[in-house]
């Protein structure tokens, strides 16, 4: 029990000092609608921002929708993955964010 | 164009003509398939069951390699370690989209039929996968490239996937009108 305990501190203390980024690709094929709908419905972000989101994936090439523990980012990159978006994991400010 | 709409009590309703039909269980079935064969069989039984068991690098063809990424931009081994953890069941699941347009189709033959909330999940989801597979034949890489128009069958895919876009976006107006 205290090992797990333990580890479970490990983790977050791990999360807390390389915080971890979900980052969203353009890709030529996803309506701008589809990618703000989905930015909607999956983190449940208003209108407003999933649109200044999706606006900047457009503009920019990518766009980080998530940051913290690197297991959320997985499973957040995953269910992107799910609705066809191009989305990959990365540790925040080691330049790819 | 019938495609989707909303029902008199809100519900998604759609609507698909014969050839439309068998078109978009074509394509349903062809994506089904392509990720059914890139896909390898895992050999051990226990993994298969909890859908571990994915490959190791990114797929080869252009197009499975749209529809099952790489999850690290700059990290081919913790690629490929998510990737051996969660490609199988990824796969899986968008076979199982594909099926239920195809299922849902067929049974409706032509007429008009409700979307449930998990059919709109699946259609939306499927609907997507097919236009990332139609957009890697075509060769569709950046925001202004209409892909190759060289022959008869790449025009005609051009058309089906602009199609599938307006298909799309009856569907998204119909969920959320």
């Amino acid at each position: 029990m205290s090992d797990t305990l333990e580890r479970t501190e490990l983790v977050e203390q791990q999360s807390l000092d390389t915080p971890w980024v979900t980052i969203v690709w353009n890709d030529p094929v996803n309506l701008m609608t589809y990618v703000s709908y989905v930015f909607r419905s999956y983190f449940g972000f208003a209108r407003e921002k999933a649109d200044e989101l999706m606006m900047q994936v457009h503009e920019n090439g990518r766009a980080v929708v998530a940051s913290g523990a690197r297991e959320e980012m997985e499973r957040h990159v995953e269910a992107m993955h799910d609705f066809g978006l191009w989305a990959t994991v990365s540790k925040d400010g080691d330049g790819k964010a | 164009m019938n495609a989707f709409s909303v029902g008199t009590n809100g519900s998604v309703r759609a609507q698909f003509g014969d050839f439309e039909t068998e078109l978009l269980c074509d394509l349903a079935g062809q994506v089904g398939d392509l990720l059914g064969e890139s896909v390898d069989p895992p050999d051990d039984h226990l993994l298969a069951i909890v859908g571990i068991g994915g490959g190791d690098s990114l797929p080869t063809d252009p197009a499975v390699a749209r529809l099952l990424p790489d999850a690290y931009a700059d990290d081919t081994e913790a690629s490929t370690e998510f990737r051996r953890l969660t490609e199988h069941s990824l796969a899986d699941r968008k076979i199982a989209n594909a099926r239920l347009v195809i299922t849902g189709l067929l049974a409706a033959q032509g007429a008009e039929f409700e979307l449930d909330a998990e059919a709109q999940q699946a259609w939306i989801r499927a609907i997507t996968d097919i236009r990332l597979v139609l957009a890697a034949r075509l060769g569709i890489e950046t925001d202004d490239d209409t892909g190759r128009s060289d022959s008869e069958e790449a025009r005609w895919m051009r058309d089906v996937y602009d199609w599938l876009a307006a298909v799309q976006t009856t569907l998204l107006e119909a969920m959320e009108p």
